[in-house]
């Protein structure tokens, strides 16, 4: 059963349930315990699992690690310590490893320095990190005298498991501590881990006691479920330790510029810069956190450049510095250095800082743009404050409208408490596929047992018994026209007797340098042609598919492709021109569905409010209260919304977007492409699918490719000149959604990419064979390729997987099948506004943003003779040109 | 879903030679799945079957006196074991019971020799004159033409072409390529295989070409007929002109 913990242990009873050595150090050190600690140390001491969710600086990890101790040095006392590992705790990140080690090393010296005090003698307890930087001497080490707490990562976990010698090393262990348990449920990474718990737990030949650690995430009960998984049907128990709110927070929205509308984007952006720098100089340490790498090149930049030209006694150069995931990782050590040392007055990051590693003290955290998240928002901001009780100050400064009108909603619904949902994907046949490959080198197994395994797992608790059995197939050479291919396979599989295992000498080098659930991208630098200055980062898929001549947007700005070479991409500027290639890989963090959704009532409420006549002043005074916002962001949030009104009441039109009524507009561009636009405030990710799905309905209905935008505040389909604008989502029903947006995917950029990182994942394209690294392997077959092959194998594991994963985890598609539910039920519908050759307010973001993707419709044929009679155009008009 | 150029047909897997009764076709690549599982690629097998059908479907089509396979018919990396044989005898088997079948040497045929030895089957290398043809695979320099010649048909170039239309959506099909060489016709079909989608000769430099005779030539006059499986047999006009009618530079 999942639990609230609601006894709170005093100080005293704490330390009267630990070892006396242990308490006495306590007692030494920290004269009260912090929220997470007075819930959490005693149940876990009871062997309790428990999740702990709490802000940076509140204690969670020697809330979990101070019970473990206090046992251990008991048994060390007691010269009971074996030689064996009581503990594992894994972290997302390698920093935060070696930041727990030596936050281990501190109490660990204190405590066995007592203990000589008082003439105590006691077994040595060691902790060791295990990564994949830990050198063979030090694996070897590891192996002769394990440490009793081992500090890894999942992917490392996962490698020690079949580790033929130190695998042993783990039957019997009593604990497990999932750190940033947050950054884990949301993504693959995570259901990965499940896995190597409950195969873990499976090996430890016993039920260890597990703890979670998160920062800000909801709902919890769903998180606890995850950490602790199923037994007959049902999650264990798990008592959950709420205190996320127990650093008070100071939240507020500003806006640079009295105009955002008629103000220059230049005028715009500097005086960003001028408000970032003036934020700066009036705190010790600032975190900047923008939503792009490039952009967290140019704040560094313009902030060097400000803080520079002051008179005060800042050594901007010094002083100011940048962490990415793009930065080596020598210099993001560097930077994180420098942090801990109080050296650095702004660091500017786009996620790298989010999770918790120690970065010192920082009493201020700036954001730049929307995190589009509550969850992400207070996430960001509790790295304020580094100690209990401080509070977190936030600051969310807003360059756009739309920006403003979502942060200032957000900052509202965070001071509220209303935090979004998280969402965990569920029977990830890929990450299924790699962990059956590594218990296959384990042992011999019965299928059976092993699916009972699996479905102990939270995401893969209604795994069905055939879906398990054809990643086995697929694993053991399946799907192949004959028979005699199962040479070929990973694993053995008898499906009459019902057992499986390893096949072949590489099986378990394969899975020890395949594992992970990350795609590696592999990234080409983009310079400049005429001044071969370094603009930003391109995938390599996506530069392989350009063309001399195709423009694209990267950072923010158009480009023209010029040529490749080897992982160096040429283009020029071409700033005032319109894309030609959609940006299929935006980094873009999407809106999410309850944030969107408070907006659409948002927006909705104001507007009724100028509708009622009530006072300006008034409307931005309530608008700077509620969402604690400065005026020049409430008097932008109200002109937005006040000229969405006016331009809807020219046009006769008495109805106003909301949650309830869906805004359809077609606005016809300049450039002959009109655009159907869909004012739906239901998250990018529902957007993502809905959009598809009407533009392959329609797509079909006129014979051709059409173009969609999937935006945050809603979504566009692109109609080609001469194809007349048309199409409802009334028309699309609920029930066959899926089935719709399966045949919109097809031949889609999206749909090969994920493909590929599918199949890499699920150990159909290894990244690590045979000793070496494998880059080549896209020379040798596309993704386009590899999917054409595998498309029309019935029921192809990997294939499935990624529709699942396009459809549920990529976007959407729940809400969007909601969406439509409501429309059809009469609880929303659409608003038609007839064709204008002007956006409204509303969906200038949308129709500025260029395309997503396109839906393919048009037959090869009609695109053949399409272009054949683009040339016979041409030579005629070449014709009439020498003629004349 | 095909075209005729003279004497010849073109059809989406390959061409029909009608004054010989002649079916061609090029670069099958069978057991590529073996290829891609070195470079730590593991597709199940099921192409070969694509490749016969394909084959089949044009022997019942044209009913030929003769079927040339034009180089590369099984895609070897290392020694010849039995088990990567099988779909290749098989093929030969199959084959050679409606129709009188030789194969033109390509770059991948050496562990191939013997089979066709003891399956009796032709195997010309570097190439084989038929009537006013002369057939090679296409990965060696023309040397002495025959006399007669007056057309080369090849393949081992697997040419395509990638087109972008308006939205920004690229989609690669494959073709032959007509052109000449003084006065000699140079023809140049596409890869029967499934997993070579073959290289995009609009947008590849003269550098990137695979057969050493096309590098040599200006491709910009060489006629694009799309050869699709899906999409049937289109004339599409020169290779300038696409590359103009798609916005690349001519001068790659």
């Amino acid at each position: 059963m999942i639990s609230w913990a609601e006894r709170r242990y005093s100080y005293e009873e704490v330390l009267s349930r630990l070892d006396p050595t242990v308490a006495e150090w306590f007692s030494a050190n920290f004269s009260s315990l912090s929220p997470p600690q007075e819930y959490a140390v005693v149940p876990i001491l009871e062997g309790k699992n428990v999740l702990v969710s709490s802000p940076t600086g509140t204690g969670k990890t020697l809330a979990a690690f101070l019970g473990i101790v206090s046992r251990l040095f008991s048994l060390a006392s007691r010269g009971e310590l074996e030689d064996r590992i009581y503990a594992v705790y894994v972290s997302p990140l390698r920093a935060l490893n070696n930041d727990v080690y030596r936050n281990l090393e501190v109490p660990l010296r204190g405590i066995y320095q007592l203990a000589r005090e008082r003439g105590i003698e006691a077994q040595e307890i060691r902790h060791a990190v295990r990564t994949g930087d830990t050198p063979p001497s030090e694996r070897q080490r590891q192996l002769r005298r394990p440490p009793h707490i081992l500090i890894t990562t999942p992917e490392t976990l996962a490698i020690v498991l079949v580790a033929p010698k130190f695998r042993r090393h783990l039957e019997g262990v009593e604990w497990v501590i999932v750190d940033e348990i947050h950054s884990l449920v949301e993504n693959k990474r995570g259901v990965h881990l499940s896995l190597s718990l409950e195969r873990l737990e499976e090996l430890a030949g016993r039920s260890p006691v597990r703890i979670g650690l998160s920062a800000t995430i909801n709902p919890l009960e769903v998180v606890a479920e995850f950490l602790v998984g199923y037994e007959n049907g049902r999650p264990r128990d798990c008592l959950i330790v709420d205190a996320r709110y127990a650093k008070p927070l100071d939240l507020k929205v500003l806006c640079p510029v009295d105009d955002l509308v008629h103000t220059p984007s230049a005028v715009v952006s500097q005086r960003m810069y001028e408000l970032l720098a003036d934020l700066v100089r009036r705190h010790r340490t600032t975190l900047i956190f923008t939503n792009t790498r490039s952009g967290t090149e140019r704040v560094v930049f313009h902030l060097k450049k400000l803080l520079n030209e002051g008179v005060e006694d800042l050594d901007a150069d010094e002083s100011i510095a940048a962490h990415h995931s793009s930065l080596s990782r020598h210099v993001r050590h560097d930077v994180e250095e420098r942090l801990k040392r109080g050296e650095l007055r702004a660091i500017v990051s786009s996620t790298s800082l989010e999770l918790g590693i120690d970065i010192g003290y920082i009493d201020l955290v700036a954001q730049v743009g929307s995190p589009k998240s509550v969850t992400r928002a207070l996430q960001r901001v509790g790295r304020a404050g580094h100690r209990l009780h401080e509070v977190s100050k936030g600051r969310f400064v807003v360059v756009d409208r739309d920006d403003a009108v979502e942060v200032a909603v957000m900052v509202r619904e965070a001071l509220s408490g209303h935090l979004d949902r998280a969402r965990i994907p569920q029977k990830a046949l890929d990450v299924l596929a790699q962990h059956l490959a590594g218990m296959a080198v384990e042992r011999k197994w019965d299928a059976r047992e092993a699916f009972e395994l699996v479905r102990r797992a939270y995401p893969y608790r209604n795994l069905t018994w055939e879906e398990f059995e054809s990643v086995l197939r697929y694993l053991s050479g399946g799907y192949s026209e004959l028979e005699t291919y199962k040479v070929y396979g990973k694993i053995w599989y008898d499906p009459g007797g019902g057992a499986f295992g390893r096949r072949g000498r590489y099986a378990r080098v394969i899975y020890a340098t395949n594992i992970g659930t990350i795609p590696d991208e592999v990234a080409a630098r983009v310079y400049n042609v005429e001044n071969n200055r370094y603009i930003g980062n391109l995938e390599e898929e996506f530069v392989e598919r350009l063309s001399p001549g195709d423009r694209f947007v990267l950072a923010g700005r158009v480009y023209e492709f010029v040529r490749a070479k080897g992982l160096k991409v040429y283009v020029r500027p071409a700033f005032d021109q319109k894309p030609t290639v959609p940006s299929w890989f935006s980094e873009m963090l999407p809106l999410s569905y309850d944030l969107a959704v408070q907006i659409a009532r948002f927006r909705a409420r104001i507007a009724g409010e100028i509708e009622e006549g009530r006072d300006q002043g008034e409307i931005v005074a309530e608008i700077a209260r509620e969402c604690s916002t400065d005026e020049k962001a409430a008097r932008a949030i109200f002109e937005y919304i006040r000229e969405q009104l006016v331009f809807l009441r020219s046009l006769g039109l008495e109805e106003f977007p909301s949650d309830e009524v869906i805004l359809v507009e077609t606005y016809l561009s300049e450039d002959g492409n009109s655009y159907r636009v869909f004012h739906t405030l239901v998250g990018r990710r529902a957007n993502d699918a809905l959009s598809r799905a009407l533009a392959y309905l329609v797509g079909r209905r006129v014979g051709r490719n059409l173009g969609v935008v999937v935006a945050d505040n809603g979504f566009a389909l692109v109609f080609p000149r001469g194809v007349e604008p048309q199409g409802l989502l009334s028309e699309l029903d609920p029930d066959g959604l899926r089935a719709t947006l399966r045949s919109a995917l097809a031949n889609t950029e999206l749909l090969k990419r994920r493909f590929r990182h599918v199949a890499a994942r699920g150990l159909m394209i290894l990244r690590n064979y045979k000793g070496h690294e494998i880059r080549v392997s896209r020379q040798q077959a596309s993704a386009e390729t590899l999917l054409k092959a595998v498309s029309d194998i019935e029921g192809f594991p990997l294939l499935r997987e990624t529709y699942r994963e396009i459809m549920e985890d990529f976007m959407d598609v729940e809400t969007a099948e909601l969406v439509l539910r409501s429309l059809r039920e009469g609880r929303a519908r659409e608003v038609e506004l007839p064709p204008l050759n002007v956006p409204s307010p509303f969906s200038h973001g949308i129709v500025l943003q260029g395309l997503s993707d396109v839906v393919l419709m048009e037959d090869r044929r009609a695109m053949l003779e399409r272009f054949h009679r683009m040339v016979l155009e041409l030579v005629e008009a070449g014709q009439r040109a020498g003629g004349g | 879903m095909s075209v005729r150029v003279g004497e010849v047909t073109i059809f989406p897997h390959g061409a029909f030679l009608h004054d010989l009764g002649a079916l061609l076709v090029a670069d099958l690549h069978i057991g590529y799945e073996e290829v891609l599982l070195e470079s730590g690629i593991h597709l199940p097998r099921s192409q070969y079957g694509r490749i016969k059908l394909a084959i089949l479907e044009a022997l019942e089509r044209f009913d030929p006196d003769l079927l040339v396979l034009l180089g590369d018919v099984k895609h070897e990396f290392g020694g010849a074991t039995r088990q990567e044989w099988v779909e290749v005898l098989d093929l030969m088997r199959s084959l050679k019971g409606s129709v009188d079948v030789q194969v033109v040497r390509g770059n991948h045929d050496n562990f191939l020799i013997p089979i066709l030895r003891r399956e009796d089957i032709p195997f010309h290398d570097p190439g084989v004159e038929m009537g006013r043809y002369y057939l090679v695979h296409g990965h060696k320099p023309l040397e002495a033409l025959p006399e007669r010649a007056e057309a080369v048909i090849m393949g081992h170039e697997h040419p395509a072409i990638g087109l972008r239309d308006e939205l920004g959506v690229k989609r690669k099909f494959k073709c032959a390529l007509l052109g000449g060489l003084d006065d000699v016709k140079i023809l140049v079909l596409p890869a029967i295989s499934p997993l070579a989608p073959g290289t995009d000769i609009l947008s590849a430099p003269r550098s990137g070409l695979l057969s050493p005779i096309l590098s040599q030539l200006d491709l910009g006059r060489f006629e694009v007929i799309a050869t699709d499986s899906e999409a049937g047999v289109v004339r599409m006009g020169t290779v300038s002109q696409l590359r103009r009618v798609q916005g690349i530079p001519a001068d790659l």
